[in-house]
């Protein structure tokens, strides 16, 4: 299993720098730069755009950019007497006097993702990490709230769907799931936004506490309105795949010898149900935890712009619009490193669970 | 797991039906804002409509505007006015202004807003190391000195009638706090933790917090001796235009957009005026300061290059086939219905405009008559530049003969119109336009383009014709960045167009430097480049939308002015 686990750790290296490269390269092909887009006024000289763009780095090469962001710029060029200037540079890559001034400058502050410095935004003028971190309470919220819904709702009409299969429930519950697998999250959204939001005044129309002068944010028991709307959107294509999935792993069992020697001894359906097929059926649900965790990270950021939710998905769709690399990219690594082991956990623990499984 | 599920639903019903959207809390004044955060709320480097909106609120400024004529306004005229400036004086030669400063404003910690305090901010700027746009000051200004407290001196490089204004396009900081974070180094105003919270002011708010993507506020400043009522101003941020109307519609807020802007979209204005009327909310129209219009290229886009070189020496752009001739331009300004574009695109909810500017700013002249819908005149002038139909088949384009300027005879008229997607007013104009320009043999091929993929093509003056829109103008709209050859530059100008007409450049340079810099002096020089500009369209005139403010009756006394929604901030109350 050691062995296992380091193979793919390993082999997860050259994954996670493709992913790298090629978000990059995406977003440095993306038209236009975070200048233009925060500065596009006839009062704004050419010039000095020019000049706030080299401030940012953003004229800077492509494999600079992203060999800085990578690695930092200290490596790229360094101080090697320390007396506060480079002396030294890899000058494929950069030079010594990077503004033109005749003078070189010291290293940078930069010191690249590899040693976790995830740089700082453009347009915020913070650390990326800093960002990503105040966002992450809220994504977790929602996004456990939705997990919580989807599985509590998902699981039991999955079981009862099999049980019951080609019942009146089984036929609506099933054709609910394709309905809110079909059915656009942020359509939805905006449907019951303005349904119970605007139309009967249930709700708020999005936000996740309520306005106050000092900014606070009480307890989510205080404020568990602004939740209900997102969370329940957020749930329903999970809620849909998870009944879907436990509908189909439950049939399975259902079929097994030992389903049919629990019906000999006498067992109630209840029992056979929920105490002898659902366990066994929850066995393939483990493949779906890695995924899951993926989501609970980064699956929400739709929901999030369109309930105005302040987590990280909103936080990288801001970062998109105003193409503030930075950020995207910080949220990017994350979300990448999250799936890498997300889908690592789902393979061991399935080896854990079902000891007629074996890795090699 | 079936009696988990009945609680689950039960607790979701009941929820459902035991919350009612809580109103907004008495004394506070709450906004809007869809465009993201402030995130730099440093005067001297914000840059956005809600950060603008804020630094009104939390900063002082060299003087405040009139919010009737947006003329530059002396301090003590009113109690609405937070400028500093008491009087100022200009020098027979024109190059040195002396300001005589109120000595009775304070920041929130008691130290008096001061000379020295502007002369700093001018020197960060003045730096070059700062983010900040606001550097067309450092074109005319030699220097600021500070002499005492409450007299600044400012030395210019050259005459200019504009400096008064760029003087004053940022607030002031506290020299006090700030110089001693920067250790010297200007370059590290960009990174202050200050930038963020603010926390010495001097404006009639002080900052209050910042909620990531959820909302800012401002707490009255007790001290400030402007006696405002609200207790705070929130301005929340909501995810799109729609959600923020909805919100006041459902009370959650108290006005539309920020104190910056008016955010009442084109579709719903009637609607809004209607239940005004009823008296549900208050609402305030203007012209809005910024215009929709189409850049025509004139210089050929198969090679662009800058309109002149180092020396000033105008450059062989080429021309465009068809928009290098001005009469081609005329035809095309008389072949659309203008009340068509405005009722099919802004909802009928805008002006059509004659030139460069709109109705909202003095140096736009109103005497001048639009361009009529007028195709038999807009064919015959196409004729007249070579442009004809040759094959008595109107759903073909018109086609060049020996005649055209610029074009090769049997070249087909047809050219490409870019504009930004998303921008519905913009999509619904272009296909006015494609329809009407169709009607008369001109082949417009309309699309829509990612906003940065625009800037692309029009910064690289790599078009035929751009739809986009400009906002904030300045009042007295000298446009030489937009209209002569200093802004031609190719990647980064704003005369995209490669419009050049040497005495639109003379009336430029003589309204910046007229001697005594008289109002009315410079307002008939801007009357006559509008007429020329009107003629020479470099571009197409389109129009300039009505913008509505809305605020609830909860908001007392508003009087708002066109670009001033909170003129009158002190008499402003909020009833619960």
């Amino acid at each position: 299993m050691i062995k296992y686990i380091i193979r793919r750790l390993v082999q997860s290296i050259p994954i996670f720098f493709g992913i790298t490269l090629l978000s990059y390269l995406i977003l440095w092909l993306a038209p236009g730069d975070p200048i233009i887009r925060l500065y596009f006024a006839p009062n704004i000289k050419a010039e000095r755009r020019a000049e706030l763009r080299a401030q940012l780095g953003v004229d800077d090469p492509f494999h600079i950019q992203y060999l800085r962001w990578l690695i930092g710029d200290d490596w790229l060029r360094w101080d090697s007497d320390g007396d506060g200037i480079a002396d030294q540079a890899f000058e494929l890559f950069t030079q010594l006097d990077t503004n033109g001034d005749g003078k070189p400058e010291p290293p940078g502050s930069n010191y690249g993702i590899l040693r976790g410095d995830f740089g700082n935004s453009f347009v915020r003028k913070k650390p990326v990490m800093d960002i990503i971190a105040a966002a992450i309470p809220a994504t977790l919220e929602l996004s456990i709230s939705a997990l919580i819904i989807a599985m509590a709702l998902g699981i039991p009409i999955g079981v009862i769907s099999a049980a019951k299969k080609g019942s009146l429930f089984d036929n609506v519950a099933r054709v609910l799931a394709v309905v809110l697998n079909a059915v656009p999250n942020f359509w939805l959204g905006l449907i019951l936004i303005l349904f119970f939001g605007a139309h009967l005044g249930l709700v708020p129309l999005g936000g996740r506490c309520g306005l106050t002068l000092t900014g606070e944010c009480p307890q989510i028991l205080q404020r568990w309105q602004y939740l209900v709307l997102p969370a329940i959107v957020l749930a329903g294509a999970d809620l849909a795949s998870f009944s879907r999935y436990l509908r189909t792993s439950t049939l399975d069992v259902l079929s097994q010898d030992y389903i049919r020697t629990a019906k000999a001894k006498g067992l109630s359906q209840r029992q056979i149900d929920f105490r002898h097929a659902l366990r066994n059926a929850l066995i393939p649900f483990a493949t779906l935890l890695g995924p899951i965790l993926t989501n609970l990270w980064g699956g929400a950021a739709v929901i999030e712009t369109v309930f105005a939710w302040p987590g990280v998905g909103r936080v990288f769709f801001n970062g998109a619009i105003q193409q503030d690399y930075p950020v995207v990219m910080g949220i990017v690594i994350i979300s990448a490193v999250a799936t890498i082991l997300g889908l690592m956990l789902s393979d061991i623990l399935y080896v854990i669970i079902d000891p007629r499984i074996r890795l090699s | 797991m079936l009696k988990l599920m009945r609680i689950i639903f039960i607790a979701l019903f009941v929820a459902s039906l035991g919350f009612a959207a809580s109103a907004q809390e008495g004394g506070i004044l709450i906004g809007t804002n869809f465009g993201g955060d402030p995130t730099n709320m440093n005067p001297l480097i914000s840059n956005n409509t809600v950060e603008l909106s804020l630094n009104e609120f939390l900063f002082p400024s060299l003087y405040n505007i009139d919010p009737e004529t947006r003329a530059p306004m002396k301090a003590g005229r009113n109690d609405q006015d937070n400028g500093l400036a008491l009087d100022w004086s200009i020098s027979d030669d024109g190059l040195v202004y002396t300001f005589s400063l109120r000595d009775d404003v304070t920041w929130n910690d008691g130290a008096p807003v001061t000379a020295f305090d502007y002369k700093f901010t001018f020197d960060a700027l003045a730096s070059g190391e700062t983010s900040s746009p606001r550097t067309d000051v450092l074109q005319s200004v030699e220097s600021v000195e500070a002499v005492d407290a409450t007299t600044l001196v400012v030395t210019l490089k050259l005459a200019s009638c504009r400096v008064i204004e760029e003087l004053d396009d940022f607030g002031i900081l506290p020299q006090h706090i700030i110089e001693p974070m920067l250790d010297g180094n200007y370059a590290e105003i960009d990174n202050l933790e200050y930038n963020k919270n603010p926390n010495v002011t001097a404006g009639v708010f002080n900052f209050g917090a910042l909620v990531p993507d959820q909302q800012t506020s401002l707490i009255r400043n007790e001290n400030h001796w402007m006696d405002v009522s609200p207790e705070g101003y929130i301005i929340r941020n909501v995810p799109d235009q729609i959600v923020g109307i909805e919100q006041f519609l459902a009370g959650e807020v108290n006005s539309v957009g920020t104190a910056g802007s008016a955010s009442v979209p084109a579709v719903q204005m009637q609607d809004f005026r209607d239940r005004a009327e009823a008296g549900e909310f208050q609402v305030f129209e203007y012209v809005d300061d910024g215009l929709t219009f189409i850049g025509f290229n004139m210089a050929d886009r198969g090679n662009p290059v800058n309109g002149q070189d180092e020396d000033g020496n105008p450059i062989d752009q080429g021309k465009h086939p068809f928009f290098g001739d001005v009469r081609v331009r005329q035809a095309l300004a008389q072949a659309v219905n203008y009340t068509d574009i405005i009722e099919g695109a802004a909802e009928g909810e805008a002006v059509q405009v004659n030139s460069f500017g709109t109705p909202a700013l003095w140096g736009y002249d109103s005497s001048i008559e639009p361009w009529e819908y007028n195709p038999d005149a807009a064919l015959a002038l196409l004729a007249e530049a070579g442009f004809v139909d040759d094959d008595d088949d109107p759903s073909t384009p018109l086609v060049a003969t020996e005649d055209a300027l610029y074009a090769e005879p049997g070249t087909a008229f047809s050219f490409e119109l870019l504009t930004n997607s998303g921008n519905l007013v913009r999509e619904a104009a272009g296909t006015v336009i494609q329809d009407q320009l169709g009607q008369i043999g001109i082949d417009v091929d309309f699309q829509t383009q990612e906003f940065g993929a625009l800037v692309q093509f029009l910064l690289g003056q790599d078009f035929d014709a751009i739809m986009i829109g400009f906002t904030n103008l300045d009042q007295d709209t000298d446009a030489r960045n937009v209209f002569t050859p200093v802004g031609d530059l190719v990647g980064g100008g704003f005369n995209f167009v490669s419009y050049r007409n040497d005495r639109v450049t003379e009336l430029y340079d003589e309204a910046l430097a007229l001697p005594g810099c008289s109002f009315e002096g410079r307002q008939a020089l801007y009357h006559e480049i509008s007429r020329i500009l009107h003629e020479d369209l470099p571009w197409w005139w389109l129009f300039a939308p009505f913008s509505m403010y809305a605020e609830a009756n909860s908001v007392q006394n508003w009087m708002p002015y066109a670009e001033t929604r909170y003129a009158n901030m002190a008499d402003i109350a909020i009833s619960p």
